[in-house]
């Protein structure tokens, strides 16, 4: 239900995304990981249309057949916040610290002509209760700094959530947060998509987390795809350069005494990457025609865009 | 073994300021009767989540603030009643790389400078030659060139101002490094660049390490020994392994069972 | 960095402004076309002529001359005043900082508010009744008005440098409270100084002028900008330009300070990309 079909976004010239696309049907998930500059940030404002000034987006956006890059803002304004609903990294700068948290969960219902104030009020309560806040009748008269990290990232759940949208964009949304509470966050967002039956966009840099949380993973560097698929199949079996990079660089289950494998230099910026394949650099099996030419699609237990997949030697 | 950093019931609190006119200062104690210990050679992990104590901690070892009570000693020297300047002469010896790699360096310095810095207290006759040298060397250490002297730090990624940031916590040779979630705010690629580097130069300067994280991942992968703390206690401490295979404290084991795992594991 | 000064345009104009009433000021000192007290009441109210090129006040005296003597007063009043705010308000500021919370740094604050609590112009008027009218007591009057002013933009902006791992690790290389503020503080807090600066400057001229209009400030015969333009309220029909010329002094200069400080806070600021 949410189609996304050869997205490309480029700021003065500069490619920032390279030819995405990716599809996520009601009540899945879909992880996107990537570093920074790996462009999974823009990829979810471009599905908001809230790309910053001087980027320009190209491609199609489909959410239930209707082109979202076609439509102005007027549409735009009302497809957000009641279809999509989006919650972010840093909790305390998404919510008003001026405004009570009752109010600022009924404002969707309310903008929106879904509901009249005082029954949004109500519903607010509701959703309080459902997201796992105590005592949902005396918080909603609280301000965000009255909250915890947690509980307002609980909050700002149930704000996404309160016109029951049809897809739900996750921006790091546990990045923020201690990692039993991330535990609980990641619980309640799993059971609100199986209950709702949301199409998921969950955008993290953590392998792990995504791991947890979606059923397919697409990752990014560099404003490309890089590869795609099953996320166990994907995390057992990499076949991507970059993927296998990516987990040989990380410490868990790894025994003491052997060295990590980082990935050697460090991401850099968007107008320095090769024309073909922008891992080419740090790739360890790059070579000519991976700069010049953009990889081919090598599809097996996961599709992968690479001149050289397959095992780790 | 000798002890280089040792710490005996350290407690520290803060008081709040008043909500409103009437209502009685809030006290918040933040390190409750915390003691440890470093050897030479060996790395101590503190993991904890926010508001477990952690990163007070950490500037108690370093005596960037006083314990409310308690002893702290630096390679078997007492130092929890000694004077600010007699604190500062022996500073050279423990040193500290901090969690946000855009804070930690001065944006008005240069790379040069900033590195220079505890070399400049240790050794203030130190010849300008010699200085430029010695900070020359050391960023070529770290793996960065060394003409990037002359640079300011926000000419510099996140992971090239960490390498800076150990840099400079190296430059005089500590025996001990306290390391305070160094990679937590860079990318996993770098990350692992990051604790390489931490792990090579621990090895060659013969370091002692305290690793402060809230990623069970890294302290299990890093440390020798490790410590967990919750709300300003030290809840549980042993060796490493141990603590992860059979760990005793509720919140431990609370603690692992949320660390997301990969499927592979 | 000369090069790269000299390509932000509001650097390079305010510059250029300040140079200007720096250079009539400086020339002041040793020339003007006429005596700028001298009274020649037979020449009085003269439009702009040959003799007189901006023409000649009530009592005769030559505008030009008065405006350029006018000068001088304005730059010493502006330079002493903001002066004496900057250094004893800044070390108050900064020394409060580092004594967060203590009784030394409630004290500073609450002797700050209760000199914003009373109007700058009765605080001036109050200082002045002690020290008598003219114009080296209204410098000081307004420089001590200053202090606070500065005492708290630095308090601020200190403390939140303070906050900042790189004191931190400062400490941790051994340095001491005082090179940590010198060294570490000061340059980084140089940015929002100066801009105040510059504000504080133009108000500084600004203030002198009302001084003058109550008649406390600068003392007839020493010619002063805002007395001119006060004086020039009576004319106004028969001789507009007797308002107009000190009207646009002050206001060029103010303009040409605070260009000067935007242009010098982002010059001095490493991260400024090159145009």
């Amino acid at each position: 239900m949410l189609r996304v079909e050869h997205l490309r976004i480029r700021f003065r010239g500069t490619p920032i995304l390279r030819d995405l696309s990716f599809a996520i049907d009601r009540g899945e998930a879909l992880g996107l990981v990537g570093e920074s500059g790996s462009g999974k940030s823009m990829a979810a404002l471009a599905i908001m249309g809230l790309l910053p000034p001087g980027m320009e987006a190209s491609g199609r956006i489909l959410l239930d057949s209707e082109d979202l890059l076609a439509l102005d803002e007027a549409s735009l304004c009302s497809i957000r916040g009641r279809r999509i609903g989006m919650i972010f990294q840093e909790p305390m700068t998404a919510l008003n610290p001026v405004h009570r948290i009752g109010e600022q969960i009924a404002e969707p219902l309310v903008l929106h002509g879904v509901m009249e104030h005082a029954e949004a009020l109500r519903e607010a309560e509701s959703l309080l209760e459902r997201v796992g806040i105590e005592e949902p009748c005396r918080r909603l008269h609280s301000y965000p700094h009255e909250l915890s990290g947690g509980q307002r990232q609980r909050v700002m759940i149930a704000m996404a959530m309160s016109c029951k949208p049809a897809l739900l964009i996750a921006d790091e949304p546990t990045s923020a947060l201690d990692v039993t509470v991330q535990s609980e966050i990641l619980d309640l967002l799993r059971d609100l998509r199986l209950q709702e039956g949301m199409a998921t966009l969950f955008i993290s840099h953590d392998l792990a987390v995504i791991a947890r949380v979606a059923r397919h993973t697409l990752v990014l560097y560099g404003g490309a795809a890089m590869e795609t698929g099953d996320t166990i199949a994907l995390l057992r079996q990499p076949r991507h350069p970059y993927t296998q990079g990516l987990l040989a660089a990380l410490p868990h289950g790894r025994s003491k005494g052997t060295r990590l494998q980082p990935i050697p230099g460090f991401v850099p910026p968007a107008r320095l990457l090769a024309e073909g394949c922008p891992f080419h650099g740090r790739c360890p099996r790059g070579d000519a025609r991976c700069a010049a030419e953009q990889p081919p699609l090598t599809v097996e237990h996961t599709r992968a865009w690479c001149f050289h997949p397959g095992r780790v030697e | 073994m000798t002890r280089v950093l040792e710490a005996r019931n350290l407690h520290k609190s803060y008081i709040l300021p008043r909500a409103s006119w009437w209502e009685q200062r809030a006290r918040i104690e933040a390190v409750r009767d915390v003691s440890l210990h470093v050897q030479a050679g060996e790395t101590l992990g503190i993991v904890g989540e926010s508001g477990s104590g952690k990163s007070t901690l950490a500037r108690l070892l370093m005596a960037l603030e006083r314990p409310d009570s308690g002893r702290l000693f630096w390679q078997g020297e007492e130092i929890t009643a000694l004077s600010a300047a007699e604190l500062r002469a022996r500073r050279h010896g423990i040193q500290m790389v901090f969690q946000d790699p855009y804070g930690s360096l001065d944006p008005r310095m240069r790379i040069l400078d900033t590195v220079a810095e505890p070399l400049d207290a240790a050794e203030p006759g130190l010849a300008r030659e010699q200085r430029r040298a010695r900070v020359a060397e050391m960023l070529e250490r770290v793996g960065l060139n060394a003409d990037m002297l002359v640079r300011y730090p926000h000419q510099f990624s996140g992971g090239q101002r960490q390498r800076i940031a150990i840099a400079r916590a190296l430059i005089t040779r500590p025996r001990i490094l306290v390391a305070d979630e160094p990679a937590s705010a860079l990318d996993v690629s770098i990350q692992a660049q990051i604790l390489n580097l931490l792990s090579d130069l621990k090895l060659e300067f013969g370091l002692a390490m305290v690793f402060i994280s809230h990623d069970l991942g890294i302290v299990r992968y890093l440390s020798d020994r490790m410590m967990v703390m919750q709300h300003g206690l030290v809840v549980e401490e042993g060796e490493t392994e141990r603590v992860f295979t059979v760990p005793g404290h509720p919140y431990t084991r609370a603690l692992i069972a949320a660390m997301p795992k990969l499927a592979t594991e | 960095m000369i090069g790269r000064a000299l390509r932000h345009p509001s650097f390079v104009l305010g510059l250029a402004i300040t140079l200007l009433v720096l250079g009539v000021a400086f020339l002041a000192t040793f020339w003007t076309p006429h005596d700028a007290t001298a009274m020649r009441i037979s020449a009085r109210l003269r439009p702009p002529s040959a003799t007189n090129w901006l023409g000649t006040d009530q009592f005769g005296r030559d505008v030009l001359s008065m405006l350029m003597m006018g000068a001088r007063n304005a730059l010493l009043v502006g330079v002493v005043a903001v002066g004496i705010g900057l250094s004893i308000g800044v070390a108050l500021g900064m020394m409060a900082a580092t004594r967060e919370g203590s009784l030394a740094d409630e004290a500073i604050m609450r002797l700050c508010d209760f000199t914003f609590a009373f109007p700058a112009v009765l605080t001036a008027i109050l200082i002045l009744t002690f020290l008598g009218p003219g114009l080296v007591n209204a410098i000081l009057a307004i420089g001590i008005f200053n202090i606070p002013v500065f005492a708290r933009i630095a308090r601020g902006a200190s403390l939140q440098v303070m906050a900042r791992d790189y004191i931190r690790a400062a400490q941790a290389a051994g340095r001491s409270t005082f090179g940590i503020l010198h060294r570490h503080v000061l340059p980084n807090i140089r940015g929002i100084l100066i801009v105040q600066a510059s504000v504080q400057f133009a108000l500084a001229i600004l203030a002198e002028a009302g001084l003058s209009y109550l008649g406390i400030g600068t003392q007839p015969p020493n010619p002063s900008w805002g007395r001119m333009l006060n004086d020039s309220q009576t004319f106004l029909a028969q001789a507009p330009y007797l308002a107009i010329f000190p009207g646009a002094a002050i206001a060029l200069a103010v303009l040409g300070f605070n260009l000067l400080g935007d242009g010098l806070r982002d010059v001095l600021d490493p991260k400024s990309k090159e145009r």
